[in-house]
């Protein structure tokens, strides 16, 4: 009989494969990098992150609002997305019964497959024709963060689902056998066990709304302005590539892609910070 | 207060997670289609626009958005398959995949959007076309695609690979024979759930396949997908809202069914194997 | 010549050795059976003779092993496979047709199209099976039977015309019937191809083997208290330990 084809060479044959997998996200950051490159080099790292002037006219290129703009609606979003997503990953697994459950799982399941341009289109149509009364135009912080907070939700929610599914069932059942109750349980046990999971659940969400674009664009109103009330219009990095990118050129165009850049460190912080928070995990 | 009271309390308290969550799904499907469902009909699906889009159809944006997923899952496809292969099948160096993956499933798409036009229409001159679109949608996906051949693969009983050892085979031929073709079910869901994400995808597809409402003669034409078309009525074009509301429809009912088919297919792809 | 020769061999998993120092020959065509309480390390050894125990990247093997004349430290993984083929304790079909499982490795082994009908016949044949699939020959091979399923594995090894064949407690997942079905193959395999058989059934030993082989737990690893004809070796151990394990075994 004749040899058959080595495990060697079927591993060559994949390697390239990988290899043109592995080189993605550096071709990516190389890219936006170079594109990034001149405005850097022309007004310097500080200016560009430590100034509150943006004026692509006359050559003024600070991103401070803009950082302002994303942390803040993030972090608000966040703020309500959180909670929300722990609540639900306790409840559907230590006090729903099966019908609520899998009705609620399939909710999130989803909300996770929702485009944003959707959600930015239901809370234009649903929700700002009912601000625009009181507080025109009706865009801003508040309506922002909110959309955002329903955004994060699934993502955040579905990992929270999937940390306290890895609590080992046998601990949670010694708790119940003393006499005390799911709740306390949750304190006892499942809290502490899964904790690491929820934090980079929670990670993960705020990754998702530092990235967040279109349903930002069409709720914050897009002024190059402190977000510094509910009702105030603003922008967020995210917000400044969109809307300058078709007409930008040259140095204007170069600063688009340090935002990009810039976005593209935060969101490898937060990839870093899950990284170390959860052992072991998979990709 | 008695272990029973304090359940009783966090029931009712945390049960607002799930039960928001639940609302949520059927206050906006509801809104969609009730601001929707009047203006869908065949026409509205193969129909070109009219006055900026305010009358007409989608059929341009249809057919566009059906040229950025053939090309992106068609490009996705063998890397992902390879790669995911790799993980599952080989000891090679991992992690640095895996990070590299992590990464660029993180990657707002708005980066990509830039880097999509910096390196597929302006180094690799392909200017704005559904290919660049494409192209950079696979990029996208790539890492859905690896993550869920390799769970896939790693989920197929590991009998079969002692077996295929005890008898001296090749590996790639258990992979060919054995191993991906019970693997399919898993990676005809991971085809149906990318399908899902690059039809939701919009600023990328600016950046990269344009905004024109022109049909699109071929892949190298420019082209406005569905997603792009709603942000574009909902925001470019006044009074277009309702027509926004009504691509939505489209779009959600599309996205609903592949995810759900994603759901359901491999259970029964599984049965009539059998 | 043996057949098989053990010469020495020690097996560790990350640097604990499972089984120390055994040597063993076997000669063609003959049935040895290794028996031995848990802890012995008789799958350790089973599977280091064809180098499956290569799979967990933390294992080592010293001492060595001889094919006939050939040192298999020279074989290369498949080839060495080839020539040594392994049962399992449970039946491991692939998820194919019944004859789809014989002709799919002859396939990979490159064997020509055109003879492979008649090596899966030859090959059900000798594992005692023919009679039985015959006429479903491309029905699904779970549709069978544990024993009829572990015949099956018996058929899809010999046809690749292994000189040694190793079972690791065959019959461990099986009923009394079908193991008697196994047993009668196995009885009729065993003039053409050499046999190395783990075993927990003592009587199984005596039916089946010519020679025995006795592992027994230790620090470090299992080691080898005796060897030799099945007879002797159950009437005077060559260890007081193994007439202890007999006596309370055996009945």
């Amino acid at each position: 009989m004749r040899r058959p084809l080595s495990d060697r060479a079927f591993a060559l044959c994949l390697a390239p494969l990988a290899a043109v997998a592995t080189a993605c996200p550096v071709l990516v950051a190389a890219f936006v990098a170079n594109n990034a490159a001149p405005v850097l080099v022309a007004v310097g790292p500080m200016a560009f992150l430590g100034s509150s002037h943006w004026a692509p006219t006359s050559g003024e290129y600070g991103v401070l609002p803009m950082v302002a703009g994303t942390l803040t609606s993030s972090a608000l979003a966040m703020a309500l997305a959180g909670p929300a997503a722990l609540a639900y990953g306790l409840h559907v697994n230590l006090f729903a019964g099966r019908a609520f459950a899998t009705s609620a799982r399939l909710a999130i399941g989803v909300l996770a497959g929702i485009p944003s341009v959707l959600y930015g289109l239901v809370a234009l149509t649903a929700i700002v024709p009912h601000l625009v009364r009181d507080h025109p135009p009706g865009l801003g912080v508040a309506v922002t963060a909110v959309t955002l907070a329903v955004m994060v939700l699934p993502t955040a929610a579905a990992a929270v689902d999937a940390a306290v599914q890895q609590v080992d069932p046998g601990s949670i059942v010694a708790v119940r056998a003393l006499g005390l109750g799911a709740w306390d349980a949750v304190r006892a046990v499942v809290l502490p066990s899964a904790g690491p999971g929820i934090r980079s659940a929670m990670l993960l969400g705020l990754g998702r709304a530092l990235g967040e674009t279109m349903a930002v664009l069409m709720l914050a109103g897009n002024t190059v302005a402190w977000p510094s009330g509910p009702f105030a219009t603003f922008r967020t990095l995210t917000g400044n590539v969109a809307v300058e990118m078709a007409y930008a050129t040259g140095l204007h165009r170069s600063a688009l892609f340090a935002t990009a850049l810039l976005l593209l460190v935060l969101v490898t912080a937060i990839v870093a910070a899950q990284a170390s928070r959860t052992p072991g995990a998979e990709a | 207060m008695t272990p029973a009271a304090r359940d009783r309390v966090a029931r009712v308290v945390l049960g607002a997670g799930p039960a928001a969550a639940i609302a949520l799904v059927v206050g906006i499907a509801w809104h969609v289609a009730a601001g929707g469902a009047g203006a869908v009909d065949w026409e509205f699906l193969v129909a070109g626009p009219r006055s900026a889009g305010r009358e007409g159809g989608i059929g341009p944006m249809i057919a566009a958005t059906g040229w950025v997923l053939a090309i992106g899952v068609g490009a996705a496809l063998p890397l992902g398959l390879g790669a995911g292969t790799w993980l599952a099948e080989l000891s090679g160096p991992a992690r640095l995949l895996r990070g590299a993956l992590d990464v660029l499933s993180a990657v707002p798409s708005i980066v990509f959007g830039l880097f999509g036009m910096a390196f597929f229409c302006e180094a690799l001159g392909m200017g704005w076309s559904l290919l660049s679109g494409g192209l950079t949608v696979a990029v996208m996906i790539l890492p859905l695609f690896v993550r869920l051949t390799e769970a896939g693969l790693r989920g197929v009983s590991s009998d079969y690979r002692a077996a295929g050892a005890a008898l001296g085979l090749p590996r790639w031929a258990l992979l060919r024979r054995v191993l991906l073709p019970e693997a399919a079910p898993a990676l005809a869901a991971a085809l149906l759930l990318a399908t899902g994400r690059v039809l939701s995808e919009s600023a990328v597809l600016l950046f990269t396949a344009g905004a024109s409402t022109r049909m699109p003669t071929g892949p190298m034409a420019p082209g406005r997908v569905l997603a792009l078309h709603v942000y574009q009525m909902a925001i470019e074009v006044p009074g277009g809202q309702p027509r926004a509301t009504a691509t939505s429809l489209v779009l959600l009912a599309t996205i609903l069914v592949t995810t759900a088919l994603a759901r359901l297919a491999p259970a029964a792809i599984a049965r009539l194997a059998r | 010549m043996s057949a098989l020769s053990l010469q020495g061999v020690t097996v560790e998993y990350r640097g604990v050795p499972a089984v120390s120092n055994v040597s063993l020959d076997v000669a063609a065509g003959t049935v040895t059976a290794i028996v031995g309480p848990s802890g012995s390390g008789k799958s350790s050894l089973l599977l280091a003779i064809n180098r499956l125990h290569a799979l967990d990247g933390h294992a080592r093997v010293r001492g060595r092993v001889y094919l006939g004349g050939d040192d298999a430290a020279g074989l290369d993984d498949y080839t060495l496979r080839r020539r040594v083929g392994l049962i399992f304790q449970r039946p491991t079909p692939f998820p194919l047709s019944i004859a789809e499982n014989i002709a799919f490795p002859l396939r990979a082994h490159g064997v020509h199209r055109a003879e492979i009908p008649a090596r899966v016949e030859a090959a059900l044949q000798r594992a005692a099976l023919w009679v039985e699939v015959k006429d479903r020959l491309s029905a699904p091979a779970r549709s069978l039977s544990g024993g009829q399923q572990q015949r099956l594995c018996i058929a899809r090894a010999i046809a690749l015309d292994p000189e040694v064949l190793l079972l690791d407690e065959p019959c461990a997942s099986l009923d009394p019937l079908s193991t008697a079905r196994v047993e009668d193959a196995l009885v009729a395999l065993s003039g053409t191809t050499t046999l190395l058989l783990v075993t927990h059934n003592l009587g199984q030993a005596r039916r089946l083997a010519s020679q025995v082989a006795c592992l027994w737990p230790g620090e470090p690893g299992g080691t080898l208290l005796d060897v030799g004809p099945v007879a002797r070796v159950f009437t005077q151990p060559a260890a007081p330990v193994l007439e202890a394990w007999f006596a309370g075994r055996t009945g």
